[in-house]
């Protein structure tokens, strides 16, 4: 039930075009014109005042893109959609008179996380290109990591990671509103509102201190992220320490927003999407 | 034989404690297979609600339902049902084609060549490719009916499957009914407001009303007996004082409640007592009349 209903959530996704550009394709788009327009500005007009280029940190840094709030936006259009769509076409009443409620939500679960993962990967190679780019523009000495491939691929795994699983919180927190609502909007203005207060408690966060500052998923994701810094080569990482209660706490809340996500449209009455 | 849609002392309640408001009582139906069965009540009456418990949309408060002979309502038996509840459930952003796809993809049937035969059977081949949110009222109606019968069904169930269609479009509804039915062996149940239309395409139908089952049986015993001569006459007290009992007022005429084969004799009875008589009509029961009987002529 669950791969019949995931094929029908891609293509359903893969026919909405615009939707799709705007939630995911959108991201990566921006940061491949933004890091060549960046670097053109510079070799062009400045000249190259940084006198190195490192590829592989850009592409590090790539998987980061999604991680602070206002980039999360795309996501959470594109997780409103999948889970608040079928509300706001009034098509449960197609869909589930086809398939099972639970595999159903699953299968939009993981269509928004293969989407995500697409997303981030795109990221992360538009910034690694734009650094390619800096590289052939300026002629300057090309940096790489001075740990080994092991490492650097551990590293990025590790941030691609760290931001996957915070976005995937996000849209479990986007898939229970949209439920408990049965509004696409309220799902994004919540989210919203909910990723703000996030942002608001990192600023103290960010100085290091209690570990129960990981149970905002944006400073869980983060102290991943400085962890993978690490495995990098970084010494100036300072909230390697939230990595593994960050990891803990991105895992909960994922359990725990989907399963009450789940728990309640299971029961729901569809009298009216 | 195992009943299409069966239903236990079925119940829906909205809202808690005294807020509570009954859309269906405790409703017990039994709807046999291999016929047009139309479920017919005002608006308010809990058609809609009846469906949609026995698609699983809605949980009953009380009671339950039985479809094709199980109890547990999930996706091995819809897949044997299709369905078409109130305005028709589209993707706005998918065409035809696309949406036949999706639907396709979600019930785990691989057979593109069904996806065109049901566009083909509602008419809708030629704007396939057209994306649904450009269609009118009748082509989401016709394409959501495609959808319903993607899976070559056994019980289709269909909410008011006529809205939006004109006259031609109504006309193809009702032949497309009765050949599901006659040639494919396939059960709907349908509800309408349309009454003419039920009374046409209906073999059996239940009238329900407040969440109730009022009255239920086949058509043609429903609306069969005694019908009724309408006369336009004047003096109208003159001819209601000689019809006694059996007449009663009928907008600008009189209802006389006799049968057919006593018309002539009372036609001649009226004109030789002097009333003048613009018009003598013979009056076939409809369902309508049944209907309006049944359900008071407030619905």
């Amino acid at each position: 039930m669950i791969a019949e209903a995931l094929r029908a959530e891609l293509y359903k996704l893969s026919r909405n075009r615009w939707s799709m550009f705007w939630a995911f394709g959108f991201m990566p788009a921006f940061a491949l014109a933004s890091g060549l327009i960046e670097q053109a500005y510079y070799h062009f007009s400045m000249g190259d005042i940084i006198p190195y280029s490192a590829p592989l940190w850009d592409s590090f840094s790539g998987f980061g893109t999604l991680s602070a709030s206002i980039f999360q936006l795309c996501g959470i259009a594109g997780a409103a959609i999948i889970f608040g769509g079928e509300y706001r076409w009034e098509t449960w009443r197609a869909s589930l008179t086809r398939n099972d409620r639970i595999p159903v939500m699953l299968a939009k679960l993981a269509t928004f996380a293969i989407a995500i993962s697409t997303c981030l990967v795109l990221c992360s190679l538009a910034r690694l290109t734009s650094g390619l780019v800096d590289a052939a523009l300026t002629r300057t000495e090309t940096t790489w990591p001075s740990v080994g491939a092991g490492e650097i691929a551990l590293a990025h795994l590790l941030a691609f990671t760290a931001t996957f699983m915070q976005m995937m919180v996000t849209a479990s927190f986007v898939m229970l509103v949209c439920v408990i609502t049965r509004a696409m909007t309220a799902g994004i203005v919540a989210t919203l509102l909910f990723l703000f207060a996030c942002e608001i408690a990192s600023i103290r966060a960010n100085a290091g201190g209690d570990p129960l500052w990981t149970l905002f998923p944006n400073i869980a994701g983060e102290g991943i992220r400085q962890a993978a810094r690490v495995v990098m080569g970084d010494t100036d990482a300072i909230l390697t320490g939230f990595a593994l209660p960050g990891a803990a706490a991105l895992v909960m809340w994922f359990v725990l927003l989907t399963a009450a996500a789940l728990a309640l449209f299971a029961r729901q009455d569809l009298s009216k999407e | 034989m195992t009943a299409a849609l069966e239903t236990f002392g079925l119940g829906k309640s909205y809202g808690r404690g005294t807020r509570a408001v009954s859309a269906l009582g405790a409703l017990n139906l039994s709807i046999p297979k291999g016929l047009v069965y139309g479920v017919l009540g005002p608006n308010g009456a809990g058609k809609s609600t009846l469906l949609r418990l026995a698609l699983g949309l809605v949980r009953p408060s009380r009671g339950y339902v039985r479809l094709l002979g199980e109890q547990t309502i999930d996706a091995r038996v819809l897949r044997r049902v299709g369905a078409m509840i109130e305005a028709p459930a589209l993707y706005p952003f998918l065409t035809a084609r696309e949406t036949m796809r999706t639907f396709a993809k979600l019930s785990g049937l691989n057979d593109p060549a069904r996806e065109e035969a049901v566009l083909e059977r509602v008419g809708l081949v030629e704007a396939g490719d057209r994306k649904a949110r450009t269609y009118s009222m009748g082509m989401r109606q016709r394409l959501a009916l495609a959808g319903a019968l993607l899976t070559r069904p056994e019980l289709l169930i269909l909410d008011e499957p006529t809205n939006g269609l004109d006259p031609a479009g109504i006309q193809e509804m009702r032949t497309l009914i009765r050949d599901l039915v006659e040639k494919e062996g396939v059960t709907i149940i349908l509800s309408s407001h349309l009454l003419d239309e039920v009374q046409k395409v209906c073999d059996r139908v239940a009238f329900i009303n407040r969440g109730e089952l009022v009255t239920e049986g086949k058509v043609s015993e429903l609306v069969a007996g005694q019908g009724g001569l309408f006369i336009r006459a004047t003096p109208l007290a003159k001819a209601l004082e000689i019809l006694g009992a059996r007449g009663r007022i009928d907008s600008d005429g009189i209802i006389a409640s006799i049968r057919e084969e006593e018309a002539p004799a009372l036609i001649r009875d009226l004109a030789a007592s002097g009333v003048d008589i613009f018009e003598a009509r013979w009056m076939t029961q409809s369902l309508e009349r049944v209907f309006m009987a049944t359900m008071g002529d407030g619905q």
